[in-house]
């Protein structure tokens, strides 16, 4: 589903990403693990091109993405990402948040196909407000995100991303900002997720969840995926001595 | 609300303590007097557009049946002499379109009895009551504009008047660029001076007055700018003028605003024309015996009549809708070119629009409003050769100069905003500029609603420039009440207290904006 070649990264001439190769494919859950530095949050981020690859490429629905001149919006309709700090929008309400860019983005289709406006409003808001039911925040939908705690906040932050029908959801440790307490409901509907077969890549320090959770775990360490394979593989029977030394250090 | 009270008292107390200030200082009236005699010898006449030989020679030939009729005398006689009765005309408070209808005159008030105003709010004078019958004899509308003595040239050359009519003198300077019509009235310039003012009693010629002028040192002599009495005082080639190098000249606006300052002991005298000098120490005179009371009872009655109300609402009005149009226009262009300017730069299109921006904003914040608005109201307009309100310039103008300040405090708004905000739109899809416009500009606003207010605020007073366009705004309308009764102490005061009330509602509007902002912030 997503084929990334030789991908490259620089910061102040930095290596960063250093020809990264890999293929995630439909219905894998990927769980990218890996000490601070080694590159995850920015590998993650160039996956859909929030930072701009100096070279490589990133096959995603037959096109090349890394290209400049894709129109990179179209395929970000189709890959949702979830933040570190949620970004929720804070100056719209918790369901402006989640019917905001349907409403504006299929929208547009649905009125050519003759909908009026009432009507395009009302499909996109039932939807978001079945999503609000799936984790219990109905009664949120008219608040404001200072309002509401961090893990209702990241919780919201998914369904947002949800909203689209994304073939893949790219979480860029969703549960870091997080107070230990709202971790699990955040990390209860990501299990969910999973079980229900989304394309997730998803970087974490939660080894537990992505021992559990994950179909597949990828180790990075210098800007580079030095272990590759599922969860019993690298948790279980690590090969590569960073990957062992890393594990050692925090289990 | 509270707040809003405590102001308002507070406004009050400094309202009556400058009211008894002022009252309780004037114990003593002074007058002014003429120096009775001739400083110079001169002519007046019509100007025209350099060029403009058909409505010279049209002139000159109505001006010669006119003198031959005895219809000039008449009206002469009257002016000078009171015979007869005068008849006053309407004076434009909104901006002409010149067409070949129109007469459209430019002139300059008070300069009695040549053109003034009268309570009844209509413009009488000699040069009015000609440019009416020439109006009627070519079957033309009349339209007077009065506007500052300095502008009436640039407005006759750039074509918004026909003609200037306002007691003007020929001089060779001023021919290099005008043509004028044969002359219709000798003048010459006379020292006004206190009236407990003995320098001059033992003068009598102009050499026994330039001489005790010359012994003077150091002491302030005033004149209405770009008139003979300038030339007189600071020296001109061409005229024979030798000037004073001992005197300190200052330039007024107006006859009126030198009388005052004379009185009020700032300058020693004042160079004036003759025929407008004697009304003006007249009507000062009398107007210095009243007390404040009499004087405050002066402007009400002044607003009582409906052209002078009309006029104070006109410019309250105008003053309002340039400020809020120019703030809305200013916002537009403000965000257009913020988001430019903190927009990543890949495109080599918005590389150029980010360069673009960025001289337009130092040309709006590099340069004075008001040379903003003579050159697009003098120099850009005339010479695309399109026809625009003064009012519509004037807005457009403000417009502009507001978005070059707006834009940078958008660009500091737009900055404040998380950059996860921005990614976050992006992610999902959204556009660049939708995300911008739909998420992040929202919060840059209301995070800079504070300081917008105060932009709204520095803009509603700077309109006051506006009558450099000769645009009927609250200062121009007040200083026009002034000089009904050559008294602007009230009217100004009004100025400053209109001013203050505004500024106080605006104030007032923009706590309840920022609450109404502030509900995404609620706990």
């Amino acid at each position: 589903m997503i084929e990334i070649k030789n991908l490259h990264k620089k910061f102040d001439g930095k290596d960063v990403l250093d020809g990264i190769n890999v293929t995630i494919h439909e219905g894998e859950q990927v769980a990218v693990i890996g000490p601070s530095g080694s590159g995850k949050s920015t590998f993650i981020r160039c996956i859909n091109c929030l930072e701009d690859p100096d070279e490589g490429i990133i096959m995603f629905d037959g096109e090349n993405i890394a290209d400049f001149s894709v129109d990179i919006n179209l395929h970000r309709q189709n890959m949702g990402m979830v933040f570190q700090n949620f970004n929720l929008f804070s100056n719209k309400t918790v369901l402006e948040n989640i019917t905001l860019a349907p409403k504006h983005i299929y929208g547009k289709q649905m009125k050519n196909q003759g909908m009026s406006k009432k009507q395009i409003a009302e499909h996109f808001d039932a939807e978001a407000m079945a999503l609000l039911k799936r984790i219990g925040l109905e009664d949120k939908a008219d608040a404001y995100p200072s309002t509401l705690s961090g893990g209702q906040k990241q919780r919201i932050a998914i369904v947002r991303a949800l909203a689209m029908k994304p073939k893949v959801i790219l979480f860029d440790e969703p549960t870091s900002a997080l107070d230990p307490e709202m971790v699990g409901e955040v990390l209860d509907l990501m299990r969910s997720l999973a079980n229900e077969k989304l394309t997730m890549v998803i970087v974490t320090h939660e080894m537990g969840f992505a021992r559990e959770v994950a179909s597949r775990v990828l180790f990075m360490d210098g800007g580079n995926i030095v272990e590759d394979g599922t969860p019993d593989e690298v948790f279980g029977n690590p090969k590569h001595p960073r990957l062992k030394e890393f594990l050692s250090k925090i289990l | 609300m509270k707040r809003t009270i405590i102001k308002i008292i507070a406004l009050i107390i400094l309202l009556v303590s400058v009211f008894a200030t002022v009252s309780c200082s004037k114990t003593e009236n002074k007058l002014i007097k003429a120096v009775d005699i001739k400083l110079t010898n001169e002519e007046y006449a019509f100007v025209c557009k350099e060029g403009n030989t058909a409505l010279v020679n049209s002139m000159n030939s109505f001006m010669a049946q006119i003198k031959e009729s005895g219809e000039f005398d008449a009206l002469v006689a009257k002016y000078f002499e009171g015979e007869g009765e005068k008849v006053g005309y309407p004076v434009a408070t909104t901006d002409v379109q010149n067409t070949k209808d129109l007469f459209v005159v430019a002139t300059n008030c008070p300069f009695e009895p040549f053109e003034y105003m009268e309570k009844d709010g209509l413009i009488y004078g000699l040069d009015i009551e000609i440019a009416a019958a020439y109006a009627k004899a070519n079957g033309l509308e009349l339209v007077v504009k009065n506007i500052g003595f300095d502008e009436i040239f640039v407005q006759v050359g750039a074509g918004y008047a026909d003609i200037g009519m306002a007691g003007i003198t020929v001089d060779a300077e001023r021919e290099k660029t005008y043509d004028f019509t044969v002359p219709y009235y000798e003048a010459s310039q006379k020292l006004i001076v206190l009236s407990d003012n003995s320098d001059f009693d033992k003068c009598e010629s102009v050499s026994d007055v330039e001489s005790m002028l010359s012994s003077l040192n150091g002491v302030g002599v005033g004149y209405q700018s770009a008139t003979t009495g300038s030339l007189y005082v600071n020296g001109d080639e061409l005229w024979g003028f030798s000037g004073f190098d001992n005197l300190d000249g200052k330039a007024y606006a107006n006859a009126q605003v030198a009388v005052s300052d004379l009185i009020n002991g700032n300058i020693y005298a004042v160079v004036l024309d003759e025929a407008p000098a004697n009304a003006i120490i007249d009507a000062t005179n009398e107007a210095s015996s009243l007390n404040l009371a009499l004087k405050l009872e002066n402007f009400i009655n002044t607003l009582k009549n409906p052209h002078y109300s009309g006029i104070l609402l006109l410019g309250l009005l105008n003053t309002v809708k340039v400020a809020v149009l120019g703030l809305i226009i200013g916002i537009i262009i403000g965000t257009l070119i913020a988001i430019v300017r903190v927009a990543p730069k890949y495109k080599l299109a918005y590389k150029i629009l980010d360069k673009i921006c960025s001289l337009y904003t130092l040309i709006f914040r590099g340069t004075p409003i008001v040379a903003q608005l003579l050159i697009a109201y003098y120099v850009i307009i005339p010479s695309i050769g399109i026809k625009m309100d003064a009012l519509n310039v004037g807005m457009i103008v403000f417009g502009m100069n507001s978005g070059a300040y707006v834009s940078e405090i958008m660009r500091g708004g737009i900055n404040s905003v998380d950059k996860g905000q921005m990614e976050a739109g992006r992610a999902l899809g959204l556009t660049y500029s939708t995300t911008m416009l739909k998420i992040v500009v929202p919060q840059a606003v209301k995070n800079i609603l504070p300081t917008l207010g105060n932009e709204f605020i520095s803009l509603i007073k700077e309109t006051s420039v506006l009558s450099f366009i000769a645009v009927y705004d609250l200062y121009k309308a007040l200083l026009d009440i002034g000089m009904v009764k050559y008294d602007s102490m009230i009217p100004y005061l009004m100025m400053g207290v209109i001013y203050i009330v505004l500024v106080l509602i605006i104030s007032a509007g923009i706590k309840i904006i920022e609450r109404r902002f502030a509900k995404s912030d609620r706990n």
